[in-house]
């Protein structure tokens, strides 16, 4: 029995503490006057984290941050259809039929697919990002039945988005995730017509990208203008980082909103840092104690040691213990890839 | 089975040509059983072989000595390690597998690796043109005249020319010597000095031969080394390093080839002997002797965990070692024997010289015989530790009637892991009083009055925080009480940060429960109740016999408590002894020189180094609170459980 609650708690501290103890206060510094808009799966924590820092008062932000359940799935979904969103959606690498990908990517279940779109035409074999022009043109004569199909999703999100103050005047959101290329922010941001900021550990675009008469913004913590492939640790094992940063519904793909108003999620399938969450909340409570102390007692660190720190985290074999094996595990059905096991792939 | 392995041995000693090993059948056997992979073995070891038993006979004599393996299927080491008598008797694992193992109903295992070196450097397995143009020497130092053909036999495959610089124990050695080498066809020049038995290895060619060595691109150096057991010669160290330094066609060409190819490149040696106790790439009872070297050359000092040539013999680019070459030695500079097992100016020498061809901008490289492998990583030195875990080394550790451990950085760590952060703190509130003038200044002061202690005492015994805090108190002119209540006060700001660490007192908790005689012996000035209410903290609730030097006047960093430790063991009938413990010197050396048994795990800033995080709280940061506070938390949580991927 290794999985106990110190050796989890403690890898969390050593983990995660020092990366979310630099982020925490990046976040204070860009925060001034907007609202913090904790994203997804990752977001989950940052969300406990900072409401847990400003209300001990150990970081000063003018709103309180939100959690905001979104994803790359629902939001494709959300858009299907839309021609300014398939840019984005379609530049994901992907393998295998359409109906694959417009249940994977796009979160639709078979018979939707089938109900918009020729029988024929899904069973196309499609690669992407190579093939994304000819995946453009066989959905386009269906656009307006997948737009049909989704309405409901479309009509909830907008809905849950702005009830959690996504469309307010005059107050500009500040995403936060890890990162990295902003695809939600950039979706957000055309879905609710809004300006929006985002602070990610690595932003692989930094700056001003606009989208129709909107801008989003992006920064990064720790590096910026990277590219994947170009051997940054950081960016390139990522997938360490976002197996312990998770929230415990896991990911959510769909949102409806009932007739009294409630709103209804939608969640992917678990892997199994949902399904022994127990095990992973020890590690984010060390986490976030880790940062707690460390704010307390002014500790900084530099990018270069984060840096350092996570190299040998992602690339060493047995520093990463085996209390927390069974937690690394992600869902990457968005490229088609199912379940992976970032330790297996990294050798480590 | 003892007569099994005598006959084997005697066999084997009548290897060549002999009609009791037939290599012809074992080799096909064994390749019939995929226990043998010829294909893979050239490639893993980057040889060529005119054919399949070629490849067989390189293995079996290599295997006696080193840990390859003759296919994935069969790994050599835990061969070895499962049945020392094979290792003792130098056979090689799969030849006694399959000549008597099987019969006997002895298993293997698949290989196991155990280390996987990165920055891998790639030569060719030929020597190249480059290389082929240097110019160099074999430094040979011989005590034994039987290595004056050992190492000629070595030389038979050299790659390219070279010369040879013999420096002889003794006069009569010097015809066989002359007539030995000057016939070598790899030998182009012969030069032979009858030295004095003075400076071990070191002194010879550092004497006769630093200022010649400089007219070389490289030299190596080796010299003729016996150790026994039982009464046998033991040659498996010697025959390794003398493989992977001269004798190995293939690795002695990636040698002189990465020589060539890489100017940075500026002291080779095969990554240290396996066999050796896990523990041995550490500075060692020669901190103080290496401070001295360092001191000399003004290089950074060095201690705890680091590679260095085990044994003494590598190679080196003379531009490297400049430093070293460049000083005018006499035997005069170098201690007279008899000297100690460990701890002389030679012992650090040796650990010193990667650190002098690192100061001057030079890089040291190693060769890994299980994987083939070159490499410049340097945490081989951590390679014992990896992969190992309690679980796995419990049957090993019950086997044992009796089990000690050490208490700090075993049983107990300081949540921010520095020794001195509480003497810091009590030093915070006695500056805030305007009692001492500063924290640091505090803890000067406290650790002097120990010092002062020690020496009066002629560092005879051991002292205690109560007689500690009366000569500060003394000291610092303030009453006997005021005095006690700062000891208190030490005691107690350390006592709350006193963590468990909880695998290790599980571990203890559970050898208590299952019947074992647990005994806890610390070096440390707290008394025996101080130690006591701090493993109440952490956990201990099983009982045990505690041994703290403060009260028994014995320290187990200069043997004298593990001379008591023995004394009782035989007083007690107690044969089956395990000490475990996180300080190489106090807790696995000394008590192994004394035969005892130990079981040596990492302190948390050693697994910390293992595994490759910055080098943090060195020097003066260990005493500054922002530092502490930044990684001393971190350090202490890494390093709580002491196995590396447990």
């Amino acid at each position: 029995m290794k999985e106990t609650y110190t050796a989890l708690r403690e890898f969390g501290a050593t983990f995660l503490g020092p990366a979310l103890t630099m982020y925490a206060r990046a976040v204070e510094q860009e925060a001034d006057d907007k609202l913090p808009v904790c994203l997804a799966r990752e977001g989950w924590l940052l969300h406990q984290l900072l409401t847990h820092l400003y209300d001990e008062g150990l970081i000063h932000l003018d709103r309180a941050p939100i959690y905001l359940k979104v994803s790359r799935t629902l939001l494709f979904r959300a858009m299907l259809g839309e021609a300014a969103t398939w840019d984005i959606a379609l530049k994901m690498e992907f393998e295998g039929t359409l109906l694959e990908l417009l249940m994977k990517r796009f979160g639709l279940q078979m018979h939707e697919a089938f109900a918009s779109v020729p029988a024929e035409v899904l069973g196309f074999e499609l690669s992407l990002p190579e093939q994304a022009d000819e995946v453009q043109e066989w959905l386009r004569p269906h656009a307006e039945r997948l737009q049909k199909q989704v309405a409901s999703t479309r009509q909830a999100a907008y809905g849950y988005f702005k009830s959690q103050g996504l469309t307010e005047d005059g107050v500009m959101p500040l995403m936060l995730d890890v990162g990295y290329a902003g695809s939600i922010q950039k979706l957000c941001t055309h879905f609710v017509q809004r300006d929006t900021a985002g602070l990610y550990f690595v932003a692989t675009k930094p700056g001003k990208q606009s989208l129709g008469d909107q801008v989003a913004t992006m920064k990064g913590v720790f590096r910026e203008g990277v590219a994947w492939k170009e051997d940054y640790t950081l960016l390139e094992r990522s997938l360490l980082l976002e197996c312990m940063m998770t929230a415990p519904h896991g990911q959510v793909v769909d949102i409806r909103q009932s007739q009294d108003g409630d709103y209804l999620f939608f969640y992917g399938r678990e892997a199994s840092s949902q399904r022994y969450y127990q095990n992973l909340e020890a590690v984010l409570e060390g986490a976030r104690e880790a940062v707690t102390e460390a704010l307390r007692n002014k500790v900084t660190y530099s990018v270069e040691e984060v840096e350092a720190l996570y190299e040998v985290f992602a690339t060493r074999p047995g520093a990463i213990p085996q209390a927390v094996w069974h937690l690394f595990t992600a869902d990457d059905d968005i490229t088609g890839n199912g379940m992976v096991n970032p330790l297996q792939i990294f050798g480590i | 089975m003892i007569n099994s392995l005598k006959s084997l041995q005697r066999s084997l000693k009548r290897a060549t040509g002999s009609p009791r090993i037939d290599y012809e059948a074992l080799s096909q056997e064994a390749i019939r059983s995929g226990l043998f992979d010829p294909q893979w073995y050239a490639v893993q070891y980057g040889r060529e072989f005119d054919s399949d038993l070629d490849a067989f006979r390189d293995y079996v004599r290599k295997s006696a000595f080193s840990p390859i393996n003759p296919s994935p299927a069969f790994d050599g080491e835990t061969y070895h390690r499962t049945y020392m008598d094979v290792y003792h008797g130098q056979l090689s694992p799969l030849l006694h597998y399959l000549m008597h193992g099987r019969e006997e109903g002895r298993g293997f295992a698949p290989h196991q690796p155990r280390w996987a070196p990165r920055q891998i450097l790639e030569p060719q397995r030929q020597v190249t043109g480059a290389a082929q143009e240097l110019k160099i020497a074999a430094c040979l130092h011989i005590f034994y005249e039987d290595y004056i053909h050992r190492f000629a036999q070595a030389l038979n495959e050299f790659p390219i020319e070279l010369d040879v610089l013999l420096t002889l124990a003794k006069e009569e050695h010097i015809a066989t010597a002359r007539k030995v080498f000057e016939a070598h066809p790899r030998v182009r020049h012969v030069e032979i000095r009858v030295v004095p038995n003075r400076g071990r290895n070191f002194a010879p060619w550092l004497v006769e031969y630093a200022e010649k060595l400089q007219q070389y691109d490289l030299f190596c150096h080796l010299h003729s080394k016996k150790s026994l057991y039982s009464g046998r010669e033991q040659t498996q160290w010697a025959d390794y390093l003398t493989e992977y330094l001269l004798r190995d066609p293939a690795v002695a060409s990636g040698v002189l080839n990465l020589f060539a190819e890489h100017n940075e490149l500026g002291v080779y040696y095969p990554t240290t002997f396996w066999m050796m106790p896990s523990w041995v790439n550490h500075a060692t009872m020669n901190t103080g002797f290496m401070k001295e070297w360092s001191d000399r050359y003004g290089i950074e000092p060095c201690k705890g965990f680091l590679s260095y040539p085990a044994g003494g013999m590598f190679w080196a680019r003379p531009a490297a070692l400049k430093d070293l070459l460049a000083s005018s030695w006499r035997y005069e500079d170098f201690p007279e024997e008899p000297l100690p097992n460990d701890g002389s100016m030679l012992h650090a020498l040796e650990r010193i010289i990667g650190k002098l061809a690192e100061a001057r901008g030079y890089r040291e490289f190693y060769y890994y015989p299980p994987t083939g492998q070159f490499t410049s990583d340097q945490t081989y030195i951590f390679s014992s530790y990896q992969g190992s875990s309690i679980d796995a080394q419990l049957p090993a550790i019950r086997a044992h009637e009796c089990i000690s451990f050490d208490v700090f950085d075993t049983l107990v760590r300081r949540e921010y892991t520095e020794a001195d952060y509480a003497k810091l703190k009590l030093g915070q509130e006695l500056a805030e009083a305007g009692k001492v003038e500063s924290a640091e200044a505090f803890v000067k002061l406290r650790n002097e009055a120990e010092f002062t202690l020690r020496k009066r005492a002629q560092f005879k015994g051991d002292v205690s925080i109560i007689d500690i805090y009366a000569e500060l108190a003394k000291q610092l002119d303030v009453t006997a009480e005021e005095g006690k209540r700062w000891m208190q006060q030490e005691f107690e700001l350390d006592l709350k940060m006193i963590l468990p660490k909880n695998e290790m007192v599980e571990l203890f908790n559970n050898l208590g429960s299952l019947g074992h005689k647990l005994w806890i012996i610390s070096d440390t000035y707290y008394t025996r109740g101080q130690v006591g209410l701090m493993l109440k903290k952490a956990g201990i609730t099983v009982p045990y016999r505690l041994l703290v030097s403060s009260a028994e006047q014995k320290r187990k960093d200069n043997g004298t408590m593990w001379h008591m430790v023995k004394q009782d063991l035989a007083e007690e009938g107690i044969t089956r002894y395990l000490h475990i413990g996180d300080n190489v010197v106090a807790d696995a050396q000394l008590p192994g020189d004394l035969g005892l048994t130990t079981f040596h795990i990492l302190h948390p800033m050693d697994k910390w180094q293992a595994l490759g995080f910055p080098k943090v709280l060195q020097g003066p940061d260990a005493l500054d609170e922002g530092q502490i506070l930044k990684w001393g938390k971190l350090v202490s949580q890494v390093g709580r459980n002491p196995f590396i991927g447990e």
